[in-house]
């Protein structure tokens, strides 16, 4: 078993991708038109949002600190902020929001890294917070761009840009995959990262500045959650405080169905887009076969359960007790 | 070593004094606050949160997350509403009773025997049982027409029957788990599986055990709320989720497992039901809700991560060299 425990750490979050080919061609045998390039983007820009929200998660969830439960309320953040601000033109506009939302998961890295305070309750805390705050700053309504000026239109209009007939949320997820995986793997911070999450106490006492890196995954996740939001609230043509609604779980179902176990320091950005697409995948090959939402949410449960139980397993069966 | 006691003294008992100075503010806030048919409404509002807050803090106590329990209501609510009309409230209960149970042995045996990481296993079966709550209502709000058992649930004003089930179900579940051998084995094994499974504990049947008194307690919770209501909505567990996740953590049970106290989780529910009593009886909105909310949580967060952190750096150091 030492043979396969050695396996290239691009490799690691591999697994996924058998569930993604598998629903391929589930897909192809469903319906004929699915291979088309233009219906397999669509697959992705449908889980776009979730893939960039995700891709800062894996960061925390790589540090070892679970999750990162104030996704939602970053993502109405800094879109309300960025839909409100519109009229100081498009792109300081969206500086200004994703800067909001910069600033949620500089408190939320001071705190988790600095104090130690459980992640999952002081995220939480942060969410409810944030919300209040977002109700309380714009009197509880929503805030609507105003098609009147350029930046307004231009930022309805930014969620279905496309660029050489690929949609723009795509590429900023294609690159905000690729910036996470540089990050991870070719950098020093990732190599850090990696230890921290494998083992925080080990970390620290090799000298590592842990509440660093702890302050770096969250301002990470917090930036990605801006992007998202920012792109969520072009999608919808409104800024509101619940535009992020569910996030937090779903990106989290995603990491670690894409082999980043919350255990930490284990799998890879790769993976965590294997995980994306697999659950575009499934909710795109479910609905071809004429199979309601509703439905969809139990089968993705299910497999969810399965694979990652499975992953698991086979961890252990090699000796890695990373479950 | 008084000082070290300090962090844990004040994990403890931190909600209590909370729980006064809230009282006392709202009483100040809000002149109704204080009256009779006032405090009723309040006690029965939070008596239904009672169930679900006892079963995630044993499940706490275990070290262990039940993401569920939320859905778990949602279903138990559901099933009591859409079966009465044909097996009366009897069947109908024990029908969503049963359901609850069933979910919880289902957690337990995906935690104890396949090893799946709670967290993963309690959010895939959240994602199923929120999918199969939307197949058996179709979305929409079910409803009875018989009022009797509101009226019954309603009667009387502070001892009213849920604030009676609750006080009577939180001072058996303290006892349980402080008095009783099975609730000591379940602190033990929370505060160190191998400990315990070396002195010869079932750990995994304890596991099980605690997990499907979770899902029973949820499913218990929500079949109380709808009956008060005498309606179920599709998403009326999600109300409790996050009131009582943090309720258990501020009032005094440790993430980390082997520390719980089902008084203070109790306690931590009043208190933050009294918050959202009291600031509405002054007619404030939402917003200020959620913000009085999130930074009273923040601050009782913040002092217990500042209590542990100060207790963890003078671990094996002199104490009276730190100040």
């Amino acid at each position: 078993m030492t043979a396969r425990y050695r396996v290239a750490p691009w490799l690691e979050g591999a697994g996924i991708y058998s569930l993604v080919v598998l629903l391929v061609l589930a897909g192809a045998v469903s319906s004929p038109g699915f291979l088309r390039p233009e219906s397999l983007l669509g697959t992705v820009q449908n889980v776009s949002l979730l893939g960039i929200a995700a891709t800062g998660v894996a960061f925390v969830t790589y540090s070892g600190h679970y999750a990162d439960l104030s996704v939602p309320a970053v993502m109405a953040l800094s879109g309300i902020v960025c839909v409100s601000s519109l009229r100081w033109g498009l792109v300081p506009a969206i500086l200004l929001g994703v800067a909001a939302g910069v600033a949620v998961g500089i408190v939320n890295g001071l705190v988790i890294g600095r104090l130690r305070a459980n992640p999952i309750i002081w995220t939480l805390v942060t969410a409810a917070a944030g919300s209040g705050l977002i109700r309380w700053a714009f009197s509880n309504s929503q805030a609507y761009p105003s098609t009147d000026t350029a930046a307004g239109k231009a930022f309805v209009v930014l969620f279905g840009e496309k660029v050489a007939g690929v949609p723009l949320t795509v590429l900023v997820l294609a690159a905000m995959i690729a910036a996470g995986q540089f990050l991870l793997v070719k950098t020093k911070f990732g190599a850090r990262l990696k230890l921290t999450g494998s083992s925080y106490e080990v970390a620290r006492m090799t000298g590592v500045d842990t509440r660093g890196i702890v302050l770096a995954v969250f301002v990470l996740s917090a930036f990605a959650a801006s992007v998202g939001g920012i792109l969520l609230a072009s999608l919808n043509r409104l800024g509101a405080e619940y535009i992020g609604k569910g996030y937090d779980f779903t990106s989290v179902t995603a990491v670690v169905l894409g082999g980043v176990t919350l255990a930490g320091g284990r799998g890879n950005m790769l993976g965590v887009l294997g995980g994306v697409l697999a659950i575009g995948l499934i909710e795109t090959v479910l609905t071809l076969n004429g199979v309601s939402v509703d439905w969809q949410e139990v089968v993705k449960g299910v497999l969810f359960i399965v694979v990652v139980g499975t992953s698991a397993y086979l961890a252990r069966r090699q000796g890695r007790d990373d479950a | 070593m008084r000082k070290v006691l300090a962090g844990d003294a004040f994990r403890r008992y931190a909600v209590y004094a909370l729980l006064v100075l809230v009282f006392c503010t709202m009483s100040v806030v809000a002149p109704r606050f204080l009256s009779i048919d006032n405090q009723a409404a309040l006690l029965k509002t939070a008596s239904l949160h009672v169930l679900p807050a006892i079963g995630f803090t044993l499940v706490l106590a275990l070290g262990q997350l039940d993401l569920s329990f939320a859905t778990v209501m949602t279903l138990g609510g559901m099933l009591t509403i859409g079966i009465e009309p044909r097996h009366g409230w009897f069947g109908a209960i024990a029908a969503a009773l049963a359901c609850g149970l069933g979910i919880g042995l289902v957690n337990g045996f995906l935690v104890a025997r396949a090893r799946v990481n709670s967290f993963i296993a309690t959010l895939g079966t959240l994602t199923i049982v929120q999918g199969a709550v939307n197949i058996y209502c179709g979305g929409n709000t079910l409803n009875v027409d018989d009022y009797g058992v509101f009226q019954w649930l309603d009667q009387g004003t502070l001892i009213a029957p849920p604030v009676l089930m609750a006080v009577a179900a939180a001072v058996i579940f303290e006892l349980v788990l402080q008095r009783t051998r099975f609730g000591l084995n379940l602190q033990l094994t929370g505060g160190n599986p191998t400990a315990a499974w070396e002195c010869g504990l079932r750990t995994d049947a304890l596991t099980i055990a605690v997990f499907a008194l979770s899902g029973f307690l949820a499913a218990a919770g929500g079949s109380l709320a709808a009956m008060k209501n005498i309606s179920a909505t599709p998403k009326m567990g999600n109300e409790s989720l996050m009131l009582v996740i943090a309720a258990v953590i501020v009032g005094g049970t440790s993430m980390k497992g082997g520390k719980a106290t089902i008084l203070g989780s109790v306690a931590a529910v009043l208190m933050l039901c009294a918050i959202t009593n009291g600031l509405s009886l002054r007619g404030l909105g939402q917003e200020t809700m959620l913000i009085v909310n999130g930074a009273v949580l923040a601050i009782l967060v913040l002092a217990q991560a500042i209590a542990t952190n100060r207790r963890e750096l003078m671990k094996g150091r002199r104490a009276e060299l730190l100040d």
